[in-house]
């Protein structure tokens, strides 16, 4: 037998496990970190792929291989 | 005493999601609109860090748009993208005071399920990559290690929702 969990409905929408301090960081920034994290998820999700292809279903990195 | 749930409550002027995420973005209590073909059909306000729904109240986001808010500015959590994929609902949005963040079910349906091992592998990985990410960052000066939160969690969702082809983005808000 499994022993899988039962869901809790309160479970759903609590936010409870996000960061306790607010996210104090400019739009502009984020957008600028996110360029420069881009072409190191690429390269992670590309080593990834070779060690666990099954991790990967459907069009999965389309849109990274895509993306500038 | 605090109540258990946050019961709905009378629907508002809000007319679209549009219109719902311009009235909950930079508020300080956590709101849940329900939306069904374009419709406003349940609003729920709810605490700084979560909003507790009835679970009768669950089973009507089945196809519905919900529109949410997180007052912090973070994406998504984990417990988001659970109920919307467990009660299939067609799509959330969620309005942070910089951000609006928007990720669509697929034609064929979610293909994740936090209950089976496969989803909750790809999670653990989608995590441990955006960890590694950030680390980079910070060695290379880019980002301050207290500020490793602020990116964690929108990288997670970007890898976890590109493993499973499933549309996300983050759009600016004006």
């Amino acid at each position: 037998m499994s022993g899988k969990k039962r869901y809790d409905p309160k479970s759903a929408f609590d936010d409870r496990g996000l960061p306790e301090k607010a996210n104090s960081f400019s739009a502009d920034k984020e957008e600028e970190m996110e360029k420069k994290a881009r072409p190191l998820i690429k390269a992670s999700l590309n080593e990834l792929r070779k060690k666990n292809p099954d991790l990967f279903k459907g069009n999965a990195m389309a849109d990274l291989v895509n993306n500038k | 005493m605090e109540s258990e749930y946050h019961y709905p409550l009378p629907r508002d002027d809000a007319r679209s999601p549009q219109q719902a995420l311009k009235k909950i973005r930079d508020t300080n209590r956590e709101h849940l609109y329900m939306f069904k073909e374009g419709k406003q059909i349940r609003r729920f306000v709810g605490e700084p860090d979560r909003v507790t729904l009835p679970p009768g109240c669950l089973f009507e986001m089945k196809n519905a748009v919900i529109v949410h808010n997180h007052p912090k500015g973070y994406s998504f959590s984990r417990e988001d993208i659970d109920a919307i994929v467990r009660f299939d609902a067609k799509e959330l949005i969620l309005a942070t005071p910089n951000f609006i963040f928007r990720v669509v079910r697929p034609e064929s349906g979610w293909p994740v399920d936090f209950d089976t091992e496969l989803t909750q592998h790809q999670y653990q990985s989608s995590f441990v990559i955006a960890n590694e990410t950030v680390n980079k960052l910070i060695s290379a000066n880019e980002v301050r290690f207290s500020d490793k939160d602020a990116l964690i969690i929108h990288y997670l969702w970007i890898i976890f929702f590109e493993l499973n082809g499933i549309l996300y983005v983050r759009k600016k808000t004006i």
